[in-house]
């Protein structure tokens, strides 16, 4: 086996064994990596039902096949699990050195199940797999427990923890590496806190078989030197996914006061010049030569590494237009680990709660000095925090009224940063991503504001569609980092030739385009069984974007239309091969090789022709 | 008087971020925009909006207008 290291470590934390498994070659090429090893044993292992932090649960932490090599912004990885916060399928990417010491240590997964009986960690040494107690370093935040843990496991040592957010089982907590490195938006991190789990050390000294060293050389270097050509590279490197902020308010999209705008007054105060104002350094990935970390001093003159999601969500959405302060906000949500963008949507919506008379605190739009103890109060569930620590959904159901109006998620995971009153592929997008609300399956906003942005046509579907293969599909199972593609215009066919030299396997683009598909349906199938039924009342983007139009700039009075929003959503699910309930038909399984899902599901929902 | 924005990577070509220009006779965002950014333009890969609004490269631009050029971007 070339690409994969053809092993993956299962670990049971109950009896605090471990054991090696053989990965089946047929299994690696069906589901390549990643999301696609991590969906498809999810549904295979887990009972349908199971108590997400309870330890029957399973943690999966996988690379793919040019995960770690000499591929461009090859240094990811994806941690997986059924999720607290949505009840549904749940993963993440985090940018590591674990990624890289995980294939170095000769494992392509890591499964992780169990409770353990006291706090502990898992340290991964090539073959030596141990459950060490935790104790020391339980309570600790993720900056400060993982320097504790380079001290005695080494600087090039990959580390993964949860800080007091993962502990005390905040729904949108998640995983840290590096201080400031942030995967597993639904709740990964509070899996791994159910566990009794602080962190995981990898250490590797192998290294990964390739199938053509030579080819795999030559194609990657080649992929480096046109990045850096490419016109708009040294403008990333100033500014990296910073540059967003000036680009979504010039375009109405960049959310403002829990997503009631798209445009805010102060974003000249948060957008990428600003940060470079106060920029110290970049950080990047390992194997990245488009680093995006850009780290600046924040108003307390300690470090934080911002990208848009985070300043936009925990700026903009909640009044703050100040970068320094928002940097603040953003280094403690690390500290803590918790999802900056869950962080930034559960602030705006009590914010907004607060002045609808709904909440007993008073909490004012762009009040720091409240936002930055009301942090640390989520993470240890005190007071209001304890509330804002199950997301926007449950915050909605204890508040009951009008309250659902303005929760800004689908299927319990809060929207990424864009607004969609005027944009409705992009509304489809969050509706219809695999985890709920996010922007990294599909994100069409460039292409839709250059077209017809407010028309609901079978082209947007299609569009939708074409990200969630290559990003959702292709770059989460090999995985890679999508970023080359999307930022900077790196060729796609890039990727099946640095695939085929890697693993010896040839897969045209359009096979990717097939197991994105496969992977999709795998994943739909996933949160049908969990949930007992399905239609489409779960496939719809938050009410707010339909009812409350925008009240300021150029598309003043824009919002969604529910109607049209419905014959988008059918166009989507005819595409797919999937029924109008959003379901999978049973020749659509069946072509994408997925029988035994098919069969499952037919009893649960029964399936259309 | 109009106002060119230019952001990202224009900034870069253009040598500033925003720009006034008196307009001695109509001219379309074609032209004014071939003019300035040359062949760094990627119409295929580029946003124009004036005053907020998408419009297509042979708009007439007049007096008062803000134009808003960009590149496709990824959003992460």
């Amino acid at each position: 086996m070339h690409g994969w290291t053809g092993r993956i470590l299962r670990v049971d934390l109950n009896r605090l064994e471990h054991s090696f498994q053989k990965l089946d070659g047929d299994f690696a090429r069906k589901w390549v990596g990643g999301r696609g090893f991590a969906s498809r044993i999810l549904w295979e292992e887990l009972e349908p039902g199971t108590d997400p932090l309870g330890p029957d649960n399973e943690l999966i932490i996988a690379r793919g096949p040019l995960t770690g090599l000499l591929a461009p912004s090859s240094g990811k990885l994806v941690v997986a699990a059924k999720s607290p916060l949505t009840g549904g399928y749940g993963d993440g990417n985090i940018g590591t050195t674990a990624s890289v010491e995980l294939g170095k240590a000769g494992y392509d997964a890591i499964i992780i199940r169990g409770r353990a009986p006291r706090h502990s960690m898992l340290v991964v040494e090539d073959n030596k797999v141990s459950v060490e107690p935790a104790e020391d370093i339980w309570g600790l935040d993720t900056f400060e427990a993982e320097r504790r843990l380079r001290k005695t496991y080494g600087r090039f040592a990959g580390i993964l923890v949860i800080g007091p957010a993962g502990e005390n089982l905040v729904r949108y907590a998640t995983i840290i590496s590096q201080e400031g490195r942030s995967g597993g938006r639904p709740g990964i991190g509070a899996v791994m806190g159910s566990k009794n789990l602080k962190a995981v050390v990898i250490k590797g000294s192998g290294e990964v078989p390739v199938a053509d060293k030579k080819e795999l050389v030559k194609t990657a270097t080649q992929a480096f030197r046109d990045i850096k050509h490419k016109p708009n590279y040294e403008f990333w490197m100033r500014q990296g996914t910073m540059m967003t902020v000036q680009w979504g308010q010039e375009n109405s999209v960049l959310p403002a006061y829990n997503y009631s705008e798209g445009v805010f007054e102060a974003s000249e105060s948060m957008d990428g010049y600003a940060m470079e104002r106060v920029k110290v350094t970049q950080r990047g990935c390992p194997n990245c030569n488009m680093t995006c970390g850009n780290v600046v001093l924040d108003e307390e003159g300690k470090e934080s590494e911002l990208d848009y999601e985070n300043v936009a969500m925990l700026g903009s959405n909640i009044g703050l237009g100040d970068i320094r302060k928002i940097a603040v906000l953003n280094r403690l949500a690390d500290m803590y680990g918790l999802d900056t963008i869950s962080l930034g949507n559960t602030i705006g919506f009590a914010m907004e709660a607060s002045e609808k008379g709904l909440l007993e605190e008073k909490l004012e739009w762009g009040d720091y000095e409240r936002v930055r103890e009301l942090i640390g109060e989520i993470a240890r569930r005190e007071g209001l925090g304890g509330l804002l620590a199950e997301g926007t959904r449950r915050m909605a159901e204890r508040l009951g009224g009008e309250a659902y109006k303005f929760a800004m998620n689908v299927k319990g995971l809060e929207t990424s940063a864009y607004d969609c009153h005027a944009t409705p592929g992009m509304a489809l997008a969050f509706a219809t991503s695999p985890i709920g609300a996010h922007h990294k399956d599909a994100w069409v906003i460039s292409w839709e504001v250059s077209t017809d942005r407010l028309s609901y046509g079978r082209e947007k579907a299609a569009k939708v569609i074409e990200h969630q293969r290559i990003r959702g599909g292709m770059f989460e199972s090999l995985v890679t980092c999508r970023l080359p593609w999307i930022e900077v215009g790196l060729d796609l066919d890039y990727y099946p030739r640095l695939f085929k030299a890697a693993t010896g396997i040839s897969m045209s683009l359009d096979d990717f385009m097939a197991l994105g598909d496969r992977i999709y349906a795998q994943i739909r199938a996933f949160w049908i069984r969990e949930y007992g039924s399905w239609d489409r009342r779960y496939d719809q983007p938050p009410a707010k974007w339909f009812e409350k139009p925008l009240t300021k700039g150029p598309l003043k009075g824009a919002k969604l239309d529910y109607t049209r929003y419905q014959g988008l959503l059918d166009h989507y699910y005819d595409l797919r091969g999937w029924d109008t309930r959003g379901i999978p038909r049973r020749g659509t399984l069946r072509r994408l090789g997925l029988e035994d899902v098919a069969e499952e599901l037919d009893r649960i929902v029964g399936l259309s022709e | 008087m109009l106002r060119v924005k230019y952001l990202g990577h224009y900034s870069m070509v253009r040598g500033m971020r925003v720009e006034e220009i008196s307009l001695d006779a109509p001219t379309t965002i074609r032209k004014l925009l071939e003019e300035r950014l040359g062949d760094a333009l990627d119409w295929d890969q580029t946003i124009v909006l004036v005053n907020g609004r998408p419009v297509s490269p042979d708009y007439k631009v007049k007096d008062g207008d803000v134009v808003s050029v960009m590149p496709f971007i990824g959003g992460g």
